[in-house]
């Protein structure tokens, strides 16, 4: 805690210094961005790229790299994704991953991301190497990954490779830009709610630095101005901000060695206040990550290279919840140390890569606190573990046969809650081998076939103790009393490029198998009566299937692209539904997303882009009665409600305001959710009696996002 | 900057929960007999019977009588005697009808059981009071506010831990007792001293609503303890999930109640072992 203070001490003076320095300079280029169509050498910017091995650093999109690439993963051009309209004018590249298909619209306001059926604690999120556990602020508005700092971003939902470990259902891979600047740079976007500014800055021909910061400003002005302009005055009460930090710096230290060092802080608050119309009750939730990343690069000849990663990641929530008139402070925290390498040696067609994953993870499962009753607090000890993981694959190729075969073993030890030592080393070992197959056959120069098999496991998992807006969950590793939760993967598809990639199309088929899921059965009382966490968890399996359809246009001057996704989701527990399957609640049967872009001309672009969704489901009542004075509700089978459908349309364009002072800059505007659409946010019960003794007991349901205008302004120096 | 307004009222409304009625339609709805009853120690059994409503159909204080049963047979029995309950009306409660036995009482380790008869069903359940505890210790503890107490109320659960305790008080003023929320031992393995601190939390229309979880020095409280087994501390249990507010809109479901009545009926019957203490707060 105090090493991040004083980081961030650090970072505000030079922060500051760098600032000064800016407004009294003049005449800073700006790098040149453009897309690449076809194969080209560029000799006009100085833009280092050292590294040309793929796996190391990939700065261009192949054309045909839906067709062709061995693996089921999508490379984004970030730039691309930067255009589609988003949530307050804000560019996030994050964020348009739902508009690509295999992700879920997990709903309104929601930071949970559901990929072909897994549940939200199965994404592997990676900032730099090192994991996120929670990657949105503000119940998913935005991003903790700023997109003036991405350069990478990498979604794989089938056919993850062997150096991807400890998550069942997808990689979302971020990297930040990682190449020395031409001259300083400094970016930044204002808007409504939240505003942010980068400055990437060289220090010499082989050195830069750089450091970012955005803030909210909801609580501190937006809401006090809505309070004078009659709004009312109890909901000023409620506070929704974030902040975070990046910084770092990129060292070439030889033309083939480079070392890079990135660190990131952010923070959440989300306080709701009491609310008699709503029936709310003071509700709120802090969380934050905090990442550290050092990452040496060498190679050593145009057959052999290697990159080195020490990585350090801690995640820490904290929420008070105000629950059948008693005040609970509920806490649970992480770190994570790692230490990671990988290694890539080419011979004849074989790519081999090969690598070690040594971890060290500390956690704070649940720390829970009565406030209305001071005797009752539960503090689990601190959890520790440790986990090995060393992965080999090969990727070669045939003709029109690729093959991606590799493995990776895993072996996860949970240390003894007291002092550990070398003769009370483990209280309980897991070892895992996880097999992963990937082939492409291309049937001619422009399609191919793919298929995939794939077997994971996960060591640590974050469960919901209520299911509430609010994040009330806690992080349990794997032990004696829980095992690994496990899935098998299997995918295919054909991909097709037409018109020399002026049209894609890709058809895909999936189906998974999950075991050992967890789901918590009991309420938040029972956790400070139980000896063990454990004895509060079910342990269940789940499967899902389904099928992705995708058309996409590459142009000059439109593109855009139409995804289907048909998918079914099921869980299975002996104590739940009486143990039969039940559909699981982010079952999404039905979902589609249209985007569109168009360069009007060099100042003005336009984008839409319509995301449609089958409702989720929900275990709701169809009965009530009274007893012991309260109404009590009687239920359905588990799952059998389906929420209303989620759609809506957003529209954006962006104008290319005239240079000034050589500031470059932006004006963006878009409408979220064109046509009003209520969009169900969350459903609750409602019971009214009315002056003639009717009463009325309904379910209700909330929406949070009507049609929603917003202006940004970014600029460049 | 009438446009600046215009725009940040509507970012506004992205702030405000905005609310609709629910197109739901209620699938599979079946009904069921709801059976609430108690037998208390040294108190005669008495039983609640009522239907399940359907949540789309609207109920007021005529109608609702219709989800009332008052043509049900019920038979007591402790494993000795047997006795059919009679019919009554007690209009301060809901539901206002009730069934009741005189000639059997509650005694303290005993197995009560119950056969309910109505519209070609038969139900059974089947209960045990507890066997008895002490009351330790009452004492008052002071707050921030100097007429206003706390009490603190140890019970002596000797060795038989197969048991939880309902804790009630009624303030002089107050016509009703009312419930101090506890946490339930799901492992039942409270012995011994076990203390509790009285926090009853009335509702707006109870006179000590102002004083809320506290007591005023010099008022004469009667605490009732309820001691209850460990089929009807897990329905206590869940049950207390129910107290939300009328919908917190932040939680989505809760989960399903236990139940110890047969099939078609669902809801507790429930022996407890009870002893009741005046106490003039201090």
């Amino acid at each position: 805690m105090i090493l991040c203070r004083s980081f961030h001490i650090v970072y505000k003076v030079i922060f500051s210094l760098i600032l000064c320095f800016v407004l009294l300079q003049n005449g800073f280029a700006q790098a040149p961005s453009y897309r690449i169509l076809k194969d080209t050498t560029d000799t006009s910017s100085i833009v280092n790229k050292i590294h040309t091995i793929q796996e190391v650093e990939v700065s261009s999109i192949h054309p045909l790299s839906n067709v062709k690439t061995g693996s089921m993963g999508i490379s984004f051009d970030v730039n691309e994704l930067k255009m589609l309209p988003s949530l307050m004018s804000d560019s996030d590249p994050f964020k348009s991953l739902q508009y690509m298909g295999g992700m879920s619209q997990a709903g309104e306001a929601s930071s949970n991301i559901v990929v072909r059926g897994g549940d939200n604690d199965q994404n592997l999120i990676q900032l730099n190497g090192c994991q996120v556990e929670n990657p949105t602020h503000i119940l998913g508005l935005f991003s903790v990954f700023n997109p003036d700092l991405i350069d990478q971003m990498r979604f794989i939902k089938s056919g993850v490779p062997a150096e991807y470990g400890g998550r069942l259902s997808s990689v979302i891979d971020v990297k930040n830009f990682i190449n020395i600047p031409e001259h300083l740079q400094v970016t930044g976007n204002i808007g409504l709610i939240a505003s942010r500014m980068t400055l990437k800055l060289p220090i010499t021909d082989n050195i830069s630095i750089y450091a970012a910061h955005r803030m909210s400003y909801v609580g501190t002005m937006i809401i006090p101005l809505l309070v004078k302009i009659g709004i009312d005055p109890k909901l000023a009460q409620n506070n929704f901000e974030f902040t975070d930090t990046n910084f770092g710096f990129n060292y070439n230290i030889a033309s083939s060695t480079r070392l890079s060092g990135h660190f990131y802080m952010g923070n959440d608050i989300v306080k709701i206040q009491d609310n008699t119309t709503f029936a709310i009750e003071e509700n709120s939730s802090k969380w934050g990550n905090k990442l550290g990343n050092i990452q040496l690069s060498h190679v050593f000849s145009d057959k052999f290279s290697m990159i080195h990663y020490l990585n350090f990641s801690q995640f820490e929530l904290k929420s008070n919840l105000n629950w059948i008139n008693a005040l609970y402070k509920i806490g649970t925290s992480k770190s994570l140390m790692q230490y990671k390498s990988d290694y890539i040696y080419l011979v004849d067609n074989h790519k081999f890569k090969g690598g070690i994953e040594l971890s060290s993870n500390e956690l704070l499962p649940a720390s829970i606190k009565n406030l209305s009753a001071d005797s009752l607090n539960r503090f689990e000890n601190k959890s520790k573990s440790s986990d090995l993981g060393l992965y080999l694959r090969d990727e070669f190729e045939y003709g029109p046969l690729l093959l991606n075969i590799g493995f990776r073993s895993n072996v996860f030890v949970k240390h003894p809650d007291s002092n550990i030592s070398v003769s009370n080393f483990a209280d309980k070992y897991y070892s895992g081998f996880e097999p992963r197959f990937f082939s492409r056959i291309m049937l001619d120069n422009e399609s191919s076939l793919k298929f995939s098999a794939t077997k994971h496991f996960q060591y640590l998992n974050r469960v919901q103790l209520i299911k509430i807006g609010l994040p009330t969950e806690i992080i349990l590793s794997s032990s004696k009393y829980i095992k690994p939760s496990a899935m098998w993967h299997f995918s295919g598809g054909y991909f097709k490029s037409l018109f020399d990639n002026e049209w894609e199309l890709s058809a895909e088929a999936y189906y998974k198998t999950f075991s050992n899921l967890l789901e918590f059965k009991g309420n938040l009382t029972d956790l400070f009566t139980v000896d063990k966490i454990e004895n509060l968890l079910y342990d269940g399996r789940g499967y899902a299937y389904g099928s992705e359809l995708m058309i996409k246009k590459n142009g000059e001057k439109f593109n855009g692209w139409i995804n289907y996704a048909l998918g079914w989701n099921y869980r299975q527990f002996d104590e739940i539904n009486q143990g039969k399957p039940f559909l699981a609640t982010n079952d999404r049967r039905h979902d589609i997303t249209l985007v569109g872009m168009y360069t009007v001309n060099e100042k003005i672009n336009i984008s839409a882009s319509f995301v449609y969704a089958t409702g989720c489901r929900l275990n709701l009542p169809r009965s009530w009665f009274v007893v012991d004075d309260k109404v009590i509700l009687e239920y359905a089978k588990y799952n059998s409600f389906k929420m209303p459908d989620y759609h809506r349309l957003d529209v954006s364009i962006s104008y290319k305001l005239k240079e000034i002072k050589k500031i470059k800059s932006e004006i963006h505007f878009s409408v979220y959710n064109l046509y009003n659409r209520a969009n169900p946010f969350q459903v609750y019960f409602s019971t009214k009696q009315d002056e003639k003794n009717k009463y009325d007991y309904k379910i209700k349901m909330s929406y949070l996002m009507p049609i929603l205008p917003s202006l940004s302004w970014t600029f460049k120096l | 900057m009438k446009r600046l307004f215009f725009i940040l009222m509507l970012v506004s409304i992205a702030l405000i929960s905005c609310q609709t009625d629910l197109d739901y339609v209620v699938r599979g709805y079946t009904e069921k007999i709801i059976v609430e009853g108690k037998i208390e120690s040294g108190q005669d059994p008495i039983v609640y019977l009522s239907l399940n409503i359907p949540l789309w159909q609207e109920v007021d204080s005529a109608s609702i009588i219709n989800y009332i049963i008052r043509d049900a047979k019920i038979t007591i029995s402790d494993g000795e005697k047997t006795e059919i309950m009679t019919a009554r009306w007690d209009r301060t409660n809901f539901p206002p009808h009730y069934y009741r036995a005189t000639s059997i009482k509650g005694e303290e380790g005993k197995t009560y059981s119950l056969v309910i008869e109505k519209g070609g069903y038969t139900l059974y359940a089947s209960t045990t009071i507890p066997y008895g505890f002490a009351i330790h210790d009452i004492k008052s503890k002071p707050t921030d506010v100097d007429s206003l107490r706390t009490i603190e109320l140890t019970i002596n659960a000797g060795e038989d831990n197969n048991k939880s305790y309902r804790i009630f008080s009624k303030k002089k003023k107050d016509n009703r007792f009312i419930e101090t929320p506890v946490l339930f031992n799901s492992s039942l393995t409270q012995s011994g001293n076990i203390k509790i601190d009285l926090s009853p939390n009335p509702e707006k229309k109870d006179s000590s609503f102002n004083e809320g979880r506290r007591f005023m020095k010099g008022d004469t409280v009667d605490v009732k303890i309820c001691a209850i087994d460990s089929v009807s501390t897990m329905f206590y249990k869940d049950l207390s999930m129910f107290s939300v507010k009328g919908g917190n809109i932040f939680i989505s479901e809760v989960k399903p109640l236990n139940s110890n009545i047969s099939y078609p009926g669902f809801g507790i019957w429930c022996g407890q072992a009870t002893k009741t203490v005046r106490y003039v707060v201090q």
